[in-house]
């Protein structure tokens, strides 16, 4: 019977020469993307070589394969989310869908299943997570913490008991030279971000530099170069200020950098109101309390031991005391808190030292656990009953020859 | 630190203006030091082994965990002298005896030329007319003296004004070299104060005390010093006549620098004694050792440490004792008795035998020769392949490397209280290991002598490599059992994800070493009407890839599991763990690949030296980016090294591929009559 043209192109997605080609292209851009990591850190690459749809490479002289300096040149290539969504398909497809079940194919199904798991696992991951990091000195209380990358412009009341904050993303100003804002409900203003800078400093307007930005009330942005490690990087950008109604004033303007310590305020309809550029905050459903911060060294040397805080857990309904040490994380209501760093650095022994958490919420959390069971059962099972085949065939050939 | 009574003498000195003649600096001090020494014998009477296997097992703290003497004297000669022997005037000295011979007979051990330097231009530098020298070669500290100040210098501008990634060759050698000179100093230093004879005769008060002839050292102080603390009282130093009181006032204020400055070289040196009580909390941070200046400075406190004191008081007199042989050795008997009394306390001293017992067996040196005359045995019975003595005399020297290297690995394993596999070093160890386990178990199924041939090539490549390696980590961190960093203590996850990757790539290579017999003999026309033959190389790397990708895929995703309970994240494209991928990656591809076609037995091969070149990118090169989370794994120096694997293994391919097609054109039909083997 002739098969159906939708039946040939899905046998064709999940045929293992396409699953060849997708895991081949993947490991040349792990490959790529590892190399890169040395000039460009690990936040770009990530995001151009594995978080993106497609991508040009460059080969410059560092390459043996290029032999005078200057000389370079760039290959196009699928980004690692084209080949993991177009590898999973094909997993789907050809490594479950279509696969016939058989004694000798079961543990292939099973491991299929599993990598499938995992796979599902990181694009609820990517899609559906966040991460960022709480650093509390002894005694300190906090319940929200902070992205390690994303910015924020929050808008705020000031004067008033309680903060109702509004947050633009920066993200939403990326590839865009400027962004108006539509109104926002009890606001009596609009706002337009213009000329985003990834990595900038905020210094007075001389006569030794020209701003990248606007000049205002004497200042400038003046661009920097993007450093590897993201974290270092400080956005800037030039907001203004459009009053709703035009008899509460003329239009105001200002910069708003990531390293400044204070937000912009201004009047606008006899209110005082706030715009800070910070990274994002991130509420949590209960507080976190550094009761107790220890880092012990191994004995004559600075190499930590081991460091771990112990904190109060603290909601509405409840309270508990908790350790939090490297490898035993704190777990509860979708988000996990982790023992990562101390600080600061350059303390002198006896100091007082806060402790840093990294806190993540992903609902995926202990999905690779389940997909690594799954995929070693697979494994075991056809590699076994692949051993089993090997062992009878050489002891019928050692039998043979031995007759 | 506080000494109790040096505030109040230090008031009083100011009080009755005297007169002082401490002006010594701490330059003038060590001079002194040296001068003490000058009328010393220059040759002194061998070492007795008694005395040496006493002081082997002297414990002490260093690194940050407690060890043999012997290990840290290992360490240093080796990091110094870049081998663990060293011939003087027709006598082979071993790590103890050199140390020993640089603590007391530091005038002697001077001109031992054992400071090895590895280009000459790092002394060219310095001033050094290296003419009559070779390139590399042994230098004694005497004969750099001259160039100490310069040498010191410019290594302290490098480290002070570059990242050490940023060094170049010169740069980083010199800087060894400083290192290596301050090691030398610091071992001639370590005994400075038990050769020191402290001012304690100079004025009646203080004979009263100490009697007219004091020994040298810190322990004759520590007996007198509530007298002392008495005589420096300001009421008993006002209640003397004017004169006197200048005069006791001077000398205790001579006896207090000097006792300062002994104490400040002694805080430099090695700290022998453990605590006297151990800690009886839970969360107790791990008991540090003390310096000899410790047990002064508690004793001047009020809080004297009797079991120390003892020690430092027999250890003090070994040093007199230094040229009566018996006495020294029962001196060296009853410290190595006190010290390890004192290491109990804290159950700190029972793994201190074994480590001299593991050093002195030297599992991975006679590894690595039962290894090497397997693989000679090994290829001379290529030459008669139906003898079956060669064959037997294989197997055997095979299984005594591997037991050795087995053995070697276990003990090492009991002595850190820690899975196998911790650091880089220890990688090669585990690796060479089960590639050579995982090849007898194939050749016990194949009896082909091929897997048995490849489990001696990569023992014997193995333990050579492990050889080197130790020099390289005695360079840089001192010891192969270095102190974990917090986020790897932890063995659940060492013993599970880290043996899984490492077993990954032990298939991962020996797969490779397999596929070159195939490769190469296709090369050479090795038995090339033999199908047989070749297809059950092809089985058996199939089958090792297979076991392989096994650990691979479940020692990654452990990995992952383990990131994600230390940092938050499952996957965070560090460059290990994209390392760990390809490796999975490219043995996935080889399946598929042969599964769908696309590759036949050439091919697959092929892919399979690939697959070993990205392990050791995976297990080496990445630590070269000098990049991601995974630093407790970098390393340098290895890139030649690399660089020359990637070339021959390109090469090889290269040439591989070239071959196959010129067959192609001549015979067409020849490659795809070869069927891919199920």
């Amino acid at each position: 019977m002739k098969k159906s043209i939708w039946l040939n192109t899905l046998e064709r997605m999940g045929s293992q020469k396409v699953a060849t080609v997708m895991m081949t292209l993947l490991l040349i851009l792990t490959y790529l993307g590892t190399l890169e990591q040395a000039e460009h850190g690990l936040y770009r690459v990530q995001q151009t070589y594995f978080e993106s749809w497609f991508l040009f490479h460059q080969f410059d002289s560092d390459w043996w394969f290029i032999p005078f300096e200057g000389w370079s040149f760039s290959i196009p290539l699928p980004g690692g989310l084209t080949c993991m969504i177009i590898f999973t398909i094909n997993l789907l497809v050809g490594g479950i869908l279509l696969l016939r079940l058989r004694k000798r194919t079961f543990g292939i199904f099973i491991i299929h299943v599993g990598i499938a798991l995992m796979m599902s696992a990181g694009l609820v991951k990517l899609k559906a997570s966040d991460e960022g990091y709480l650093q509390l000195w002894e005694s300190q209380e906090a319940a929200e913490y902070i992205s390690h990358h994303e910015w924020e412009v929050a808008v705020f009341e000031t004067g008033k008991t309680s903060v109702d904050e509004h947050l633009v993303r920066m993200k939403r100003l990326a590839g865009n030279s400027e962004l108006v804002i539509e109104p926002i409900a009890g606001l009596p203003f609009q706002l337009k971000l213009s000329g985003a800078l990834p990595n900038c400093r905020a210094l007075p307007v001389g006569p030794n530099w020209t701003p990248d930005s606007p000049a205002i009330d004497g200042w400038g942005l003046l661009k920097r170069p993007e450093v590897a490690e993201n974290e270092q990087n400080l956005p800037g950008l030039t907001i203004d200020m459009i009053p709703s109604d035009s008899e509460d004033g003329p239009t105001q303007q200002a910069l708003l950098w990531g390293g400044q310590n204070y937000p912009w305020t201004f009047e606008v309809a006899d209110k005082s109101f706030s715009i800070a550029l910070r990274k994002i905050r991130h509420s949590m459903p209960f507080s976190i309390r550094l009761d107790n911060f220890e880092k012990v060294d191994h004995p004559g040397i600075s190499v930590a031991k081991e460091y771990r805080s112990d904190v109060t857990q603290r909601s509405e309904a409840s309270q508990r005391k908790v350790r939090i040490e490297m490898n035993d994380p704190l777990r509860d209501q979708g988000l996990i808190l982790f023992q990562s760093s101390w600080g600061p650095s350059n303390a002198a022994p006896g100091a007082e030292l806060y402790s840093v958490f990294s806190v993540v919420r992903n609902p995926s959390d202990q999905w690779p656990l389940y997909s690594c069971i799954v995929i070693a059962i697979g494994m075991a099972i056809t590699f076994v009953q692949k051993f089993l085949g090997y062992s009878k065939k050489q002891a019928k050939q050692h039998k043979e020859i031995s007759q | 630190m506080i000494l109790k009574w040096l505030p109040l003498l230090l008031m009083l000195c100011c009080g009755v203006s005297a007169q002082t003649n401490s002006n010594q600096t701490e330059a003038d001090s060590l001079d002194q030091s040296q001068d003490a020494n000058v009328e010393a014998p220059m040759v002194r009477a061998p070492w007795s082994s008694k005395t040496l296997d006493a002081v082997k097992h002297w414990p002490l703290q260093h690194g940050g965990r407690v060890k043999p003497f012997d290990t840290f004297a290992g360490f240093i000669m080796l990091k110094v002298n870049g081998k663990r022997s060293l011939t003087v005037n027709h006598e082979t000295l071993g790590p103890v005896a050199w140390t020993l011979d640089c603590m007391l007979y530091p005038e002697i051990a001077r001109s031992y030329e054992c400071i090895r330097v590895t280009n000459s231009e790092v002394l060219t530098n310095a001033g050094i007319d290296v003419s009559q020298r070779k390139r590399s070669s042994r230098w004694s500290f005497d004969d750099l003296l001259p160039a100490l100040d310069q040498i010191f210098e410019t290594a302290g501008q490098i480290t002070e004004t570059k990242e050490s990634s940023t060094w170049s060759l010169v740069e980083r050698q010199t800087v060894q070299l400083a290192q290596n000179i301050r090691a030398m100093e610091e071992l001639f230093h370590a005994f400075d104060a038990a050769r020191w004879t402290f001012p304690l005769t100079t004025v009646p008060e203080l004979q009263a005390i100490y009697g007219t002839t004091p020994k040298p050292g810190f322990s004759p102080l520590i007996p007198g010093f509530i007298q002392l603390e008495e005589l420096a009282n300001t009421d008993a130093l006002l209640n003397l006549p004017d004169e006197r009181r200048i005069e006791v006032v001077n000398a205790l204020q001579d006896l207090r620098e000097q006792l300062l400055h002994q104490m400040q070289i002694a805080r430099q040196g090695i700290a022998w004694f453990a605590p006297e009580q151990a800690s009886t909390q839970e969360d107790a941070a791990p008991a540090v050792w003390s310096h000899s200046d410790v047990v002064v400075q508690n004793a001047l406190l009020g809080s004297p440490v009797p079991l120390q004191a003892e020690a430092l008081k027999n250890m003090e007199a070994m040093v007199a004792a230094r040229d009566h042989r018996p006495l020294l050795q029962q001196q060296a008997v009853l410290v190595q008795e006190q010290l390890a009394r004192l290491a109990a306390i804290h159950g700190q001293y029972g793994r201190v035998s074994l480590e001299v017992f593991f050093y002195r067996v030297d599992f991975f040196y006679h590894a690595l020769i039962c290894f090497t005359l397997a693989f000679i045995i090994a290829c001379l019975s290529w030459l008669k392949p139906d003898a079956k003595l060669p064959s037997k005399g294989t197997w055997l020297m095979s299984l005594s490397g591997l037991i050795l290297l087995i053995s070697g690995i276990t003990v090492r394993c009991i002595i850190q209280g820690r899975p196998p596999v911790t650091t880089l070093y220890e990688t090669i160890l585990f690796i060479t290991a089960c590639c050579v386990s995982t090849a007898m178990v194939i050749e016990s199924l194949d009896r082909r002598k091929i897997a048995l041939t490849m489990a001696t090539l990569l023992g014997s490549i193995g333990c050579f490599l492990s050889m080197k390696y130790e020099l390289k980590e005695a360079v840089t961190a001192g010891d192969t059992m270095p102190s974990l960093v917090a986020v790897l203590d932890t063995n659940f996850w060492l013993s599970t994800h880290v043996t899984s990757v490492t077993l990954g790539y032990s298939a991962g290579l020996l797969a490779a070493a397999i596929a070159h017999v195939w490769i190469i003999g296709k090369i050479l026309g090795f038995r090339k009407d033999d199908k047989d033959f070749y297809k059950s190389i092809t089985r058996m790397v199939y089958g090792t890839i297979c076991f392989g990708l096994f650990f691979s895929i479940v020692g990654t995703i452990l990995g992952g599991i383990w990131a994600n309970y230390s940092w938050g994240r499952f996957w965070g494209w560090d460059p290990k763990e994209n390392g760990a991928l390809m490796i999975c990656l490219a043995e996935l591809i080889i399946l598929h690949a042969r599964m769908s076609g696309l590759v036949r037995e050439h091919g697959f091969h092929l892919l399979v030296l690939v697959n070993g070149i990205i392990v050791a990118f995976s297990w080496w090169g990445v630590n070269l980016l000098n990049v991601g989370l995974h630093s407790y794994g970098f390393t340098d120096g290895i890139q030649q090294l690399l660089n020359w694997f990637y070339g021959v293994e390109g090469s090889l391919i290269a040439l591989s591929l070239l071959i196959a097609w010129i067959s192609s054109r001549t015979k067409p039909s020849s490659h795809r009559t070869i069927s891919p083997s199920k």
